[in-house]
C-alpha cells in the first residue's frame, strides 16, 4: 500500500524532518507511528499527500511513486488518501455538513448520493445530530470526529490521522482510536500518528516509533493473526532488521523493513 | 452552478468591495457604449455630408440651356460622379423664394434672368471631389466652382480627434477596471487562503478552487455592462428630440433596436473577457506556493 524508500526530508532552514527512512506497510494494517513532537510524523504524511518533496529517497503510494506523479494527478492521489489533520482543517464558515461533503462535491458525486453517504458517515462517527452545526460550535472531540468523517466519506484505500488524540480527554481519545480500529476493520489502511506512547500501548496494532526524523523502533504483527489486531508482536530494530534478511523462516510482517541498512 | 451560488455568497458577504467593482466597471462600459454610439453617429454625419452635392458650378447667366445639359451628362459619365443635378435659372429662383418667403420685398427684386443656372455633383467618395472641381473649373460658360471639402475635412478631424480621445479613455478605465477587479479578486482570494488550502490538501482540482472566482469577476463585468447599456439606452431615449432637432434632416435616430441589442452582446462579451482574465491574473497567484 504505502513504500518509503530511504526517504530523507531536509527543510530549507536546514532542520532534517526525516532521515533515511525506510518501510512498508500493507493493506488491512493499522500502523501507529508515535514520537515525540518534532520527530518527524507529521512530515511523514506531508510526504505522502505530496504537500511537500522529499529531499532524497523514494515514496510509493500503491505502486506509484508520488513525488513522480504529475501535478494535474496529484487530486486523484490526495482523494484516495484520507486525512484527519491534527488542528482539524474544518473550513470555520461551512457547517458540518458542508465540510464533509465538500470532498464528494470536488469529486463530482450526484447530491443525492453526497447526501446519503454524508449523513452515512456521520452516523458512523456519531455527529448524526451536529451536521447543521458549525466547527466552532463543536467540541474537540466532536471537530475531532468531523475531521473523520470527512476524511473517511470518500472510502479512501488509507487514513492517516495525525494526532487525532491530541487535545482530547482520555475517555474521548479512546473513543476516537476505536473509531479508527473500527475504520480499519471496514478494510481501510489506518496510519495514526500520537506522541502518546501508552496510547499506542493500550491498542494492538503496527508500530512505527520515530526520534529526530529517525526510525527507533519498529513492532509488527504477523499476518497469521485474526484481525491483526491482538497477535504475538516482534520488535524490529535497525539492527533486528538486518537479522530479519538473514532469516528467512521469520513470518513475512505487514511492515517489512525498517530502517535502511547502513 | 455551485460556483455561480459560491460567488453570489460571496458578493453578499462583501457588498462593498463588489459595488466598487461592479461601479469602475459600469463606468468603463457607459463609456465603450458612448463611444460606439459616437463613432456611428458620426459616420452618419459625415456620410450624409458625403452624399449631398458636393461640388456646385454656377454658370454665366447666358450659358443655353442645352450646354448645361450636355455638361450634365459629360460629368455623369465619370466612374467617381455619384450624381448630377442641373438647377436651372427659373429652379434657382424658386429656392430663392422658399428662402425668403419671409421677406417679400426680397422677392419683387429678384427675377430668374439675374440668377445662375448651376450644376450640383456628388461623387462616390469625398477624395473625388478636388477632381470634379477641376473638370468644372475647364468647362465652357462656366463663373465659379464653390465646394465643401473644407467643412467635410474640418469634420472629419474632429470626429477622428474625439475618437482617439474616447479610444484612450476607453483604454484607461479598461486597464482601470481589470485593476480593481484583479484587486478585489485577490482580496477574496487572500480571505479565502485557509479555506483553498484545505481544499487543495483534501484533493480539489485548480480549476473547482479558480471557478468561484473567475465566476464572481465575471458577474461584476456583466452588472457593469448590462447596467450601463440600460443607462445608455435611457438616456439616448431621453435625449431623442434634441439630437433630432439639432441634427435637423440628418437621420440619426431612432437607433435600429438590432444595433443596441448587438452592443449589449458585445459588450457583455467583452464583460466576461475582462472579468475573466482579471479572475486569472488574480487566481494564479494562488498557486504560486
Amino acid at each position: 500500500m504505502v513504500r518509503f524508500e530511504g526517504v530523507t526530508k531536509v527543510f530549507p532552514n536546514g532542520f532534517i524532518g526525516l532521515e533515511d527512512i525506510s518501510f512498508e506497510i500493507d493493506p488491512g494494517s493499522l500502523l501507529y507511528v508515535t514520537g515525540e513532537s518534532g520527530a518527524g510524523k507529521t512530515t511523514l504524511m506531508r510526504l505522502l499527500i505530496r504537500e511537500i518533496l522529499p529531499t532524497q529517497g523514494r515514496i510509493y503510494f500503491k505502486d506509484l511513486s508520488v513525488a513522480d506523479l504529475p501535478a494535474h494527478q496529484l487530486p486523484q492521489l490526495r482523494r484516495q488518501i484520507g486525512v484527519v489533520f491534527q488542528d482539524y482543517q474544518l473550513i470555520p464558515d461551512r457547517t458540518i455538513r458542508e465540510n464533509t461533503s465538500i470532498i464528494l462535491e470536488i469529486m463530482g458525486v450526484k447530491s443525492d448520493q453526497i447526501k446519503k453517504r454524508v449523513s452515512d458517515v456521520l452516523e458512523i462517527v456519531g455527529l448524526p445530530d451536529k451536521v447543521d452545526l458549525f466547527p466552532v460550535q463543536l467540541s474537540g472531540g466532536e471537530l475531532q470526529r468531523a475531521a473523520i468523517a470527512r476524511a473517511m466519506v470518500t472510502a479512501p484505500d488509507l487514513l492517516f490521522a495525525d494526532e487525532p488524540t491530541g487535545n482530547l480527554d482520555e475517555e474521548t481519545a479512546e473513543g476516537i482510536i476505536a473509531l479508527l480500529r473500527r475504520i480499519r476493520d471496514l478494510g481501510t489502511t489506518v496510519i495514526v500518528s500520537t506522541h502518546d506512547k501508552a496510547l499506542r500501548d493500550k491498542n494492538p496494532g503496527d508500530h512505527l516509533e520515530l526520534r529526530q526524523g529517525k526510525i527507533v523502533n519498529l513492532d509488527k504483527i504477523p499476518t497469521d493473526q485474526p484481525g491483526r489486531s491482538d497477535g504475538q508482536k516482534s520488535k524490529a530494530t535497525e539492527k533486528e532488521n538486518k537479522d530479519d534478511k538473514k532469516s528467512p523462516s521469520k513470518t513475512k510482517a505487514p511492515i517489512e523493513n525498517s530502517t535502511k541498512a547502513k | 452552478m455551485r460556483s455561480l451560488l459560491q460567488a453570489l455568497k460571496s458578493i453578499r458577504r462583501s457588498p462593498y468591495q463588489a459595488l466598487a467593482a461592479s461601479l469602475v466597471l459600469y463606468l468603463t462600459f457607459f463609456i465603450g457604449y458612448s463611444l460606439v454610439l459616437f463613432i456611428f453617429g458620426s459616420n452618419k454625419v459625415i456620410n450624409f455630408f458625403e452624399t449631398r452635392p458636393q461640388v456646385t458650378g454656377f454658370f454665366d447667366q447666358q450659358t443655353p440651356q442645352s450646354l448645361l445639359e450636355a455638361h450634365q451628362q459629360r460629368l455623369e459619365q465619370e466612374p467617381y460622379v455619384q450624381a448630377v443635378e442641373l438647377i436651372t435659372q427659373e429652379e434657382a429662383l424658386e429656392i430663392y423664394r422658399a428662402q425668403t418667403e419671409q421677406d417679400p420685398l426680397l422677392q419683387e427684386l429678384v427675377t430668374a434672368d439675374i440668377l445662375p443656372s448651376s450644376l450640383e455633383v456628388s461623387t462616390v467618395t469625398i477624395d473625388d471631389l478636388a477632381k470634379v472641381a477641376e473638370i468644372m473649373q475647364t468647362l465652357e460658360g462656366i463663373d465659379e466652382v464653390v465646394y465643401q471639402q473644407d467643412v467635410i475635412d474640418s469634420l472629419r478631424q474632429w470626429t477622428t480627434n474625439l475618437r482617439y480621445v474616447g479610444l484612450t479613455v476607453l483604454a484607461i478605465f479598461s486597464i482601470t477596471s481589470l485593476l480593481v477587479v484583479v484587486l478585489i479578486t485577490s482580496m477574496r482570494i487572500a480571505s479565502k487562503k485557509y479555506e483553498t488550502k484545505v481544499m487543495r490538501l483534501i484533493g480539489a482540482t485548480k480549476w473547482y478552487i479558480m471557478k468561484p472566482f473567475l465566476v464572481e469577476s465575471m458577474l461584476y463585468g456583466t452588472v457593469g455592462a448590462v447596467l450601463s447599456w440600460l443607462t445608455v439606452y435611457i438616456l439616448m431615449l431621453y435625449a431623442t428630440p434634441a439630437i433630432k432637432s439639432f441634427f435637423g434632416e440628418i437621420e440619426l435616430l431612432p437607433i435600429e433596436p438590432s444595433l443596441m441589442l448587438l452592443l449589449l452582446a458585445g459588450g457583455w462579451l467583452a464583460a466576461i473577457v475582462l472579468g475573466l482574465v482579471a479572475g486569472l491574473i488574480s487566481t494564479r497567484r494562488l498557486f504560486r506556493v
